[in-house]
């Protein structure tokens, strides 16, 4: 509309405002100024709604900010809390993030040294593999799937812990308390009954189970000079001490052969292919100290029991045929077991190595022993029955060595010795009867004949 | 026990005493063990054989000292039952000999008769 009243024709486009009407009277241009607006008369109704945008306001009071969502890329602020609902109430300022309970934080994650207070469940995923921290102290381990977890478990300060049970409901678990660490295979409902348990206290470290056993890794070749074996030493406050040790071995000569030997003291038994052999800490035989031997002698033992006679001779005739004869063995003169250049290993009391130490394998000489038995190749050619045949032979691991029980020469002795007392008996029957036939004779002619078995009878 | 683990195999002659001499010499005697060990099942079974400390004084090559045990001696089982087995033998010939001369005094007599 121009100044003369005249409207002009409406334009094509009006980029989105359109006129509206302000007042109800005709106001020219620029009548109204800020002077003409009396104050506080532009009321809540006059303006209109979303009118007012951030650049129409200065300051803010947050206090009026009591209902809706309050949207914002940044918000700053000294201390943001949640109203308090049934006593509950979180609070996150500079210290940190507070979860109350009324007057307590059960709650916090604290900025000054990054401490987390969680006095709930602790849930690390809500299925699948995850670990759940109770309030107690025990942690619990998932499976991918299922609920049969493993757990440590916080006894009162001391610990157990244990993996999954299985259909029997057994695991295994570590229990560590003031007075031992033990490792140990059993119920785990109850925890009694341990099939197997390996313990270390004050005093000992001990093992229980059906089946204890040492596995010796050969795989990583010869560890040192003696190979590949189970060792017993001692130690003091010093380290080991390189004396009064057993070895136990599988023989690398012979590989069905296993030792165990004392290495200062010079003697050993092999168990070898069928029997034990006492030996030094080589495989030369060594003596046996002990106060009998018992043989297995019940008939109920044994087969083809029989009256002693081999083909047409009788025991005393054997004892005849290979006589006894005495000896010395060849390694009582032989020079005593030495190391092969062997160093000890040892550690300190923490575990540490120490400088190795020679392994002391020299022995002072014995006396030579007389010994008395009959040969064995002797008894080949009239007894080969009681010869062993495969015993190792001397100085190896070979069999073909010749070998008697001792059992059976004193057995054969025994024989022997019945049959010579039925013959003393047999003779003295004779000369009872000689005695009587002479004292028939009145001829006066003396015959010394006293029925003793003395070669002056 | 074989020649190939022995040296000085020789004929048995202790202390100028033949092993008949021997047995004789130094007869078994009975023993009951001792319970002075450590409760074995040994304890108050009846043995028999020689006694050490008498072989001993007969030839002290005989025993064995044993080293744990000073002045304590042994003896080796296996010459205890080399010792019968000599001692047997030595014993049979001795009973043969008798054995012929009881024939021969028979034979004598019947002729005498």
């Amino acid at each position: 509309v121009d100044r003369n009243g005249n409207a002009s024709p409406p334009s094509e486009t009006s980029d989105g405002v359109l006129p509206k009407q302000l007042v109800n009277i005709d106001i020219g241009p620029d009548a109204i100024s800020r002077v003409q607006i009396i104050d506080g008369e532009i009321v809540r109704a006059k303006i209109a709604d979303l009118a007012v945008n951030s650049a129409k306001i200065e300051e803010i009071e947050v206090g009026k900010l009591r209902a809706g969502t309050m949207t914002a890329n940044v918000v700053v602020g000294g201390r943001f809390s949640t109203p308090v609902v049934n006593g509950n109430q979180v609070q996150f300022d500079n210290a940190g993030i507070r979860l109350y309970q009324g007057n307590t934080v059960v709650g916090r994650w604290q900025v000054s040294d990054a401490s987390m207070l969680v006095t709930g469940t602790y849930l690390s995923a809500l299925s699948g593999r995850r670990i759940n921290i109770l309030p107690s102290g025990t942690m619990l381990f998932y499976p991918s799937a299922g609920t049969n977890f493993g757990f440590i478990e916080n006894l009162d300060g001391d610990l157990r812990m244990s993996g999954q049970f299985n259909q029997d409901q057994r695991a295994g678990y570590l229990l560590i308390d003031e007075t031992r660490a033990a490792l140990t295979y059993s119920q785990i409902a109850t925890y009694n009954k341990p099939r197997a348990r390996f313990q270390v206290d004050p005093i000992a470290a001990a093992s229980w189970a059906p089946i204890i056993s040492a596995r010796i890794d050969r795989s990583l070749g010869q560890p040192d000079s003696l190979g590949p074996r189970w060792l017993y030493t001692n130690f003091s406050a010093s380290g080991d001490i390189g004396t009064s040790i057993v070895h136990l071995q599988q023989l690398s000569a012979a590989s069905n052969h296993a030792v165990m030997y004392g290495a200062n003291s010079d003697a050993g038994i092999v168990f070898d292919s069928g029997f034990i052999g006492v030996v030094h800490n080589n495989i030369n035989p060594a003596d046996v100290h002990a106060s009998g031997f018992i043989q297995v002698s019940a008939l109920a033992a044994k087969r083809d029991v029989a009256p002693v006679r081999f083909g047409g001779a009788s025991a005393a005739r054997i004892t005849q045929l290979a006589r006894a004869r005495s000896f010395y063995y060849h390694h009582e003169f032989e020079a005593r077991p030495q190391s092969p250049g062997t160093m000890l290993r040892r550690f300190d009391d923490e575990g540490n190595d120490i400088d190795p130490v020679p392994g002391e394998w020299t022995h002072p000489p014995r006396r030579p022993v007389m010994h008395v038995g009959p040969m064995a190749d002797d008894l080949l050619a009239v007894a080969p029955q009681i010869v062993h045949t495969d015993l190792p032979q001397r100085g190896t691991v070979d069999s073909g060595g010749l070998g008697l029980s001792v059992g059976t020469v004193a057995g054969l002795a025994y024989a022997a010795a019945g049959e010579l007392a039925d013959a003393h008996d047999a003779l003295a029957a004779q000369v009872a009867a000689l005695q009587t036939r002479l004292d028939r004779l009145d001829d006066g002619v003396p015959i010394v004949v006293d029925g003793t078995l003395t070669e002056d009878s | 026990m074989s020649t190939q683990d022995g040296v000085g195999s020789t004929e048995i002659a202790v202390a100028n005493l033949s092993p008949l001499q021997l047995v004789q010499a130094a007869r078994a005697v009975e023993t009951t063990q001792s319970s002075g060990g450590s409760g074995g099942t040994g304890d108050g079974q009846t043995a028999y054989g020689p006694a050490a400390a008498t072989l001993a004084a007969i030839d002290p090559t005989l025993v064995v000292t044993l080293s744990d045990t000073p002045g304590d001696v042994a003896v080796n089982i296996t010459n205890v039952a080399g010792l019968a087995w000599a001692a047997a033998a030595e014993a049979g010939d001795r009973v043969a000999a008798l054995e012929t001369r009881v024939r021969d005094l028979e034979r004598r007599l019947a002729e005498f008769l």
